[in-house]
């Protein structure tokens, strides 16, 4: 059932209706902008069904995998904001971010087996990436509305495009802070050093500590500003430490060089 | 102040993630400054829990837990840094338990009870295999042509092989090499290993003897040090590479790691969930 083939056929589709998904909300059809999410999620489903079946094992061993699986993640996302902040009205944002990822993964070998070495079969293995993944989902929505929140001319839209974004934050960062985390816990465990100064450790580090620093100056006066500067640098970081540290090989991640 | 200070070990972060020609842009990491900015930072997080009256709130709790968190685990690193043991040796397979581990340089460390590694199994995935040309004229060097992997399903698909069972000697191991009908040679690559294990035998001074096995993700324990088992002799199976750590810090890293996990998912999602459901 699972084929190269098929598998293609999928993830274009999959691509296709979150295209569509999004046109649909810029457009003011909710209601259908929704479903057609729904639909492209669910063979975004196959796909990291297809590829967890043929690699035998949890699907996070290249950047194809990934990338699929991150797609996968914004639409439980986008429900868990609406039905716990209320930000229905973030659907097209979802969207978005589930398009790229996916339209990414043309551009990517699909073919590669993947031979998990020793030191990732862990039980850490799975909430690492996981946590990880699903906090960069979220961060990357929260990236667009502060960004349409800068350049929104109108106060009160740019107000509420920062809230929701600030709001959507909350979800990422923590999960974020177990992904960080959990992976020098894991590090321990494997090689008896939680910390190696790795570029992707140190790329992550910085992500963090931007995000919080986001955070911290969000009270203070003249904050608003501020911390949406910061929220951007860290999602730059975050970029960094996503795709360049992997993709770059100057930048040669040691301890993440099975994440090409 | 708080900010700046982040952002100060964020530039310290960045200069030491740059990749640098001589390949040594870590030591930043090392360096004095880096070690006081990040002690300033843990004290920090541990004081400003003590301002206000954060206890008197379960979000005030969260906050004192999450920054009372990065405290620790600095302090908790620092004094690993400084007081930990630590080294990594090759411990021969079937040698006599020593009481001993072979330190830095001329260093060594007594231990309260004696080791020695008695067994080790690896098991291995299939291999990378090398298409090589033959050479058009004597004396030249077999041309390398292509490698071959096997795919999602663990087929080889190397042309001129039927099946790959081919590949396979009778005792169901891969062959080292095979000259294909062509002329063509086909050698094995590396194999990268799927599992390895060692057992060790451990003896107190008590008398008492016993053996456990340990594998990566799963050090040995002992009195307070940690064995990990690192890497293997891949030619001769002889010997086991291991990491020994004792790190009176280890309890407070994990500790603070855990506060500020949960601190932080506390802050996030509880203590604000109900904050924004209140004004509502």
């Amino acid at each position: 059932m699972f084929t190269d083939v098929s598998m293609l056929i999928l993830t274009g589709f999959a691509c296709l209706l979150y295209g569509v998904a999004f046109v649909l909300s810029l457009c003011r059809r909710a209601k259908a902008s929704f479903w057609v999410f729904g639909l492209g999620w669910i063979m975004n489903g196959l796909v990291v069904i297809g590829n967890f079946v043929l690699c035998g094992h949890p699907p996070f061993g290249n950047m194809y995998h990934v990338l699929v699986f991150l797609s996968l993640c914004f639409l439980p996302l986008y429900c868990l904001v609406r039905a716990w902040r209320g930000l229905g009205w973030t659907l097209g944002y979802f969207a978005f971010a589930s398009f790229f990822p996916l339209l990414g993964t043309f551009f990517m070998e699909r073919n590669l087996s993947w031979q998990r070495v020793p030191a990732l079969q862990s039980p850490w293995f799975v909430p690492h990436v996981l946590s990880y993944m699903v906090s960069y989902a979220t961060a990357a929505v929260a990236a667009i509305l502060m960004m349409s929140s800068l350049w929104s001319k109108d106060d009160a839209a740019s107000r509420r495009f920062h809230d929701a974004s600030q709001s959507i934050m909350r979800v990422s960062l923590p999960l974020m802070t177990f992904g960080l985390w959990s992976g020098a816990l894991w590090a321990e465990e494997a090689w008896g050093i939680y910390w190696s100064w790795d570029p992707k450790e140190t790329w992550a580090l910085i992500t963090w500590l931007l995000y919080l620093a986001s955070f911290h100056v969000f009270d203070s006066r003249g904050g608003r500003k501020r911390s949406a500067f910061l929220h951007l640098v860290g999602f730059a970081a975050l970029l960094v430490t996503f795709l360049v540290v992997n993709l770059l090989p100057k930048f040669g991640s040691a301890l993440h060089s099975y994440v090409k | 102040m708080l900010v700046k200070l982040i952002l100060l070990i964020v530039c310290f972060l960045i200069a030491g993630a740059m990749p640098s020609l001589s390949g040594g842009e870590t030591a930043i990491f090392g360096t004095p400054i880096f070690c006081l900015l990040l002690g300033i930072l843990g004290a920090w997080s541990i004081w400003c829990c003590f301002r206000g009256n954060r206890h008197k709130s379960f979000r005030g709790w969260c906050f004192i837990a999450c920054h009372c968190g990065v405290g620790l685990l600095l302090l908790g690193a620092g004094i690993g840094a400084l007081k930990s043991e630590k080294t990594q040796f090759a411990a021969y397979i079937g040698s006599a338990p020593a009481n001993e581990l072979p330190g830095p340089g001329e260093t060594s460390f007594k231990l309260d009870f004696s080791l020695a590694i008695t067994d080790f199994k690896v098991d291995f995935y299939p291999p990378t295999y090398d298409l090589y040309e033959p050479p058009s004229t004597m004396g030249d060097d077999y041309v390398h042509v292509k490698s071959f992997k096997p795919d999602l399903d663990g087929q080889f698909n190397i042309p001129l092989i039927n099946d790959d069972s081919e590949l396979k000697d009778s005792n169901g191991n891969w062959k080292a090499q095979l000259i294909l009908p062509d002329g063509k040679l086909l050698h094995r690559a590396t194999q990268t290993p799927k599992y390895f294990e060692a057992t060790a035998r451990i003896v107190k001074k008590d008398g008492t003897e016993y053996e456990q096995a340990f594998w990566v993700n799963r050090p040995l324990c002992v009195d307070g040090w940690r064995f990990y088992l690192m890497s293997y002799d891949t030619q001769h199976r002889s010997y086991v590479a291991l990491s020994a750590r004792r790190d009176p810090g280890r309890a407070l890293v994990i500790l603070g790691i855990w506060l500020v996990v949960i601190g932080t998912s506390l802050l996030c999602f509880v203590g604000h969930g109900k904050r924004v459901s209140e004004e509502s």
